[in-house]
């Protein structure tokens, strides 16, 4: 079972291994690259529109400084209510330059006093209404550094009403003459965030917003929250992920702050990531339960021949492999029931042939009839014909039966009755030749008459008591019983003849196991020989005997009863 | 209130993100070309130098001042805004981030703490009237904020409202916004203005006032001072008990309000800007107390903010009636705080009287 197991997690391995494992990581990886391509251009777009702000503002900063300082340089300007003609060529001048800006920039010409000389505007912003002398906003700006341009953010605060100033303070000499101040309010900017989908955030150093492109990155103060303006790139703001990227412009002046709403783009990339997972999962569950299937039908065949093969090897020849498909199993299933055919062909051959040779050895064996005997008895009966003609009248029956019942080749089997009333014939002839000399009992169980035994067993049993018991000795008792014992028939002829020494015992045990009958024993090996022929090596004949103490014999056989009699 | 790194996204995420982008750069699939681009681009940083600010006062005041003071001394300020008597428990208790300033609080709140504040006279102390000079050492003047009643014209048309005992009009019943004196400063000023006014200079004579005055709340009593006069701008109330900037910024910008200066006398207390003990930036925190009391700060809250200054130098503000116009009183300093606990007690019991009623 370990093995067939192997073998097909092996094949599975193989099915993970090629399909399953790079279909996974190649798509991962694929997500992986997806969200990084849609990430990197929300990026660019990110950065981009960050340059592009910071670049227009500083374009724009710089030209308005360039006509400032141009402005600075017109004369009269300063010198109180300008005539109508110089009024308009001044006007002429401002707005040339305020257009040459590109965005709607308002301009300020304010005296010493700051009260306005000229403005395109008729309102003047509450940002620049500073009392003279007091250091605010612009002006605090414009006095720290005259003669150079400022930019500051006024009105960051508020909501509405967020404007850049670029303001000059004039003088002629140590004598202050007025201020330059070009204004951009945050809705003439305002366009330059709509460029770009990324939201864009411009605010002084401190946070306070000139342009915003969505006010809730702003306090209530309109400032930048501090969150976004200490955030990292990758900023977590109001449960929303964004992509941020910052750059100082316009000499620090300002900062521009570009937050791109990746949020989505993260959800829904690891939504269909955990959605690509669970697919994979199911489709590794699916190929995992048809692999299994596909390999158990694949490999059915071959396990198939396996398990034929296995109970071949166990001794069982009688199963035949089956195999349906039409593919290489079936030529090696058809080879190997051919091979198993034949050989079993073979093996019943083998097994006939042996039977044959066993029932030829039998019939030659159980026909030995001892021709001493016969040759004793022929002389004790001749003997007899003059003492006791009547005797030998009766020996000679008894011979000729015993001789018909040997020689009667027509059954090997009897019963235990039938090879007794045999045996009494034999018996006759021998109280006839030994008279006194020898006595015998025969004691049998009744349950064991019906028992079928082979024919002519009981008289070499007793013929080879008689043969070597006597010895030196002149009288011999043998006694002959048998009984069912555990299942078997238990034959025991016993002596108390002279026995033999332990090297004769020893020698007679390997003649009774030798394949050719012996020239000496061959009764008992007659006995021995068909007994394993006919029941197997379980049975047979079993010697013991003690020199001086006699000999017993055991012949050993199945209790198989003569059916007719039951 | 976080300062510094923002918070949040977690530290597995960046990674991730970045080495997402990093990697799809690297696969070398885009066509933009783009070439060596750094991801973790961060120019800008938080200014260096920092302030913490507790104040009470109105955003729209709060705004003005401290962005100007960024701008021109580059220190970060960092605002946080409340109650006048919450602000106070929170620089008790320590909580983060620890306050520098303390600015704003009527003097008659903040002088029963000013345990809480280390000693700092500001550079413009020479120029700061008599009455209004940091005598304690640690409670430096900011602005003299006289309590008047806010009135909405649209709501009043037919009901005089020239003091507090118009207040009792039932025509004005649950119509009064007040805030609890527990929880506003201009709400404990007015709480003591009416007991020395409506008492004839004896506070004890005033309760009488006070009960009368309670029946005609309604059991109304709001938790903010902002929400008195904004309530009354909106037109949610018809009065308002509130401090002279709250309602003058309405006025100003031509609301339907108008400001009464009560003909049975108005107090006028000052407010402070104290530095904290132990500011972690003291330094930032004396520029700060110097830059509120300077000539150019003041001359603006004057100016445009509606507050009248500490300063000698610095005339009453535009629109505002001089403080000679209507009748001033004095109060005891020392007697209001020392029977605050017990006034504002015995405002609750009064209240709470007239609202079981």
């Amino acid at each position: 079972m370990k093995k067939e197991q192997y073998f097909r997690e092996e094949l599975q391995r193989l099915f993970m291994g090629l399909a399953i494992v790079p279909a996974v990581s190649i798509t991962l990886i694929c997500c992986f690259i997806f969200m990084g391509l849609l990430l990197k251009s929300r990026w660019e777009e990110n950065t981009g529109q960050r340059d592009y702000i910071t670049e227009v503002l500083e374009q724009t900063m710089a030209a308005c400084s360039r006509e400032l300082e141009r402005l600075e340089t017109f004369p009269g300007l300063f010198d109180g209510e300008p005539d109508p003609a110089g009024r308009s060529e001044i006007f002429e001048e401002l707005y040339r330059a305020t257009n040459g800006l590109g965005y709607e920039a308002d301009f300020y010409i304010l005296d010493a006093n700051r009260q306005v000389i000229l403005s395109d505007q008729a309102a003047v912003p509450s940002a620049l209404k500073v009392a003279p002398g007091v250091s605010w906003g612009i002006f605090a700006a414009m006095e720290e550094t005259p003669g150079q341009t400022v930019l500051r953010l006024l009105d960051g605060y508020k909501q509405e009403g967020a404007m850049l100033a670029l303001g000059r303070a004039v003088s002629q000499g140590d004598q202050l003459l007025g201020y330059l101040i070009f204004t951009l309010d945050h809705t003439a900017m305002q366009p330059l965030l709509e460029r770009s989908a990324a939201q864009a955030v411009v605010t002084d150093p401190y946070g306070w917003a000139y342009l915003c492109g969505n006010s809730s990155f702003l306090t209530d103060s309109h400032q930048l929250s501090k969150d976004i303006r200490g955030g990292d790139t990758w900023l977590s703001y109001h449960r929303h992920l964004y992509l941020l990227s910052a750059r100082p412009a316009c000499g620090g002046q300002l900062f521009v702050y570009v937050l791109s709403d990746v949020h989505n783009i993260v959800i829904s990339l690891a939504l269909n990531a955990a959605l690509v997972i669970t697919a994979l999962f199911i489709m590794t569950i699916w190929v995992f339960v048809t692999t299994r299937k596909v390999t158990e039908k694949k490999t059915a065949d071959f396990y198939r021949i396996l398990e034929v093969m296995d109970q071949g090897r166990q001794g069982n020849l009688d199963c035949r492999v089956q195999v349906d498909s039409n593919n290489e199993f079936k030529t090696i299933a058809d080879a190997y029931n051919g091979m198993i055919g034949s050989l079993r062909q073979q093996m019943e051959n083998n097994s006939r042939m042996a039977e044959l040779v066993a029932l030829s050895q039998n019939r030659q064996l159980e026909s030995q009839f001892n021709p001493h005997f016969l040759y004793n008895t022929l002389e004790n009966i001749r003997y007899m014909c003059r003492i006791e003609p009547e005797t030998a009248s009766r020996m000679i029956f008894c011979l000729s039966g015993l001789l018909r019942y040997s020689l009667d080749s027509s059954r090997t089997e009897v019963t235990l009755r039938e090879d007794l009333d045999h045996l009494n014939n034999y018996l006759t002839i021998l109280t006839y030749r030994f008279g006194t000399r020898l006595t015998c009992t025969v004691d049998v169980e009744e349950s064991t008459l019906d028992c079928r035994i082979p024919k002519l067993v009981l008289q070499p049993m007793i013929e080879n008591s008689v043969k070597y018991g006597f010895g030196n000795g002149d009288r011999l008792t043998v006694e002959l019983k048998a009984y069912i014992h555990e299942g078997h028939l238990v034959m025991i002829c016993r002596d108390d003849g002279a026995g033999m020494t332990p090297a004769a015992l020893s020698e007679l045990g390997r003649l009774l196991e030798q394949k050719e009958p012996p020239g000496r024993h061959s009764g008992l090996y007659n006995i021995h020989r068909r007994i394993q022929l006919l029941y197997g090596h379980l049975y047979g004949v079993e010697i013991r005997s003690t020199e001086g103490h006699g000999t017993t014999l055991i012949v050993n056989l199945p209790v198989r009863r003569e059916e007719s009699l039951c | 209130m976080t300062t510094g790194r923002g918070r949040g996204t977690s530290r597995f995420l960046q990674v991730f993100l970045t080495a997402a982008v990093l990697g799809a750069a690297a696969a070398g699939v885009s066509g933009c070309g783009s070439g060596k681009q750094e991801l973790a681009v961060r120019e800008t940083v938080l200014p260096e130098r920092e302030l913490v600010v507790y104040c009470p006062h109105p955003q729209d005041f709060i705004d003005p001042i401290v962005s100007e003071f960024e701008a021109q001394t580059g220190i970060s300020v960092l605002v946080c805004s409340g109650g006048t008597g919450e602000l106070l428990d929170q620089v008790a208790q320590g909580q983060e981030p620890l306050c520098d300033i303390f600015w704003g609080g009527s003097l008659s709140i903040t002088s029963p703490r000013r345990d809480l504040f280390a000693p700092y006279t500001s550079a413009n102390e020479g120029l700061v009237r008599e009455e209004f000079q940091n005598r304690e050492g640690n409670m430096t003047r900011f602005t003299d904020v006289p309590s008047v009643i806010m009135v909405n014209t649209n709501l009043t048309e037919d009901i005089p409202v020239k003091g507090y005992e118009d207040l009792l009009n039932p025509k004005l019943k649950g119509r009064i916004a007040m805030c609890d004196p527990s929880a506003s400063s201009s709400a404990w000023e007015h709480l003591i203005n009416m007991l020395y006014a409506m008492g004839d200079g004896d506070p004890e004579q005033g309760w009488d006032y006070v009960e009368r005055f309670c029946e005609n709340l309604d059991g109304t009593l709001l938790e903010r001072s902002s929400q008195v006069y904004e309530g009354v701008a909106s037109g949610q109330y018809a009065v308002g008990l509130t401090f002279e900037e709250g309602g003058a910024r309405y006025v100003k910008t031509g609301g339907p309000v108008r400001l009464v200066y009560m003909e049975e006398g108005v107090l006028s207390t000052p407010d402070v800007v104290c530095v904290a003990k132990n500011a972690p930036h003291p330094e930032e925190a004396g520029t700060f107390v110097d830059f509120v009391t300077g000539w150019d700060a003041q001359s603006i809250i004057a100016g445009t903010l509606n507050r009248r200054s500490v300063r000698t130098d610095v005339d009453e503000p535009e629109g505002l009636p001089d403080k000679s116009s209507f009748p001033s009183i004095e109060s005891s300093l020392e007697l209001v705080t020392g029977r605050r606990e017990e006034w504002l007690e015995r405002f609750a019991e009064i209240y709470e009287k007239e609202l079981s009623e």
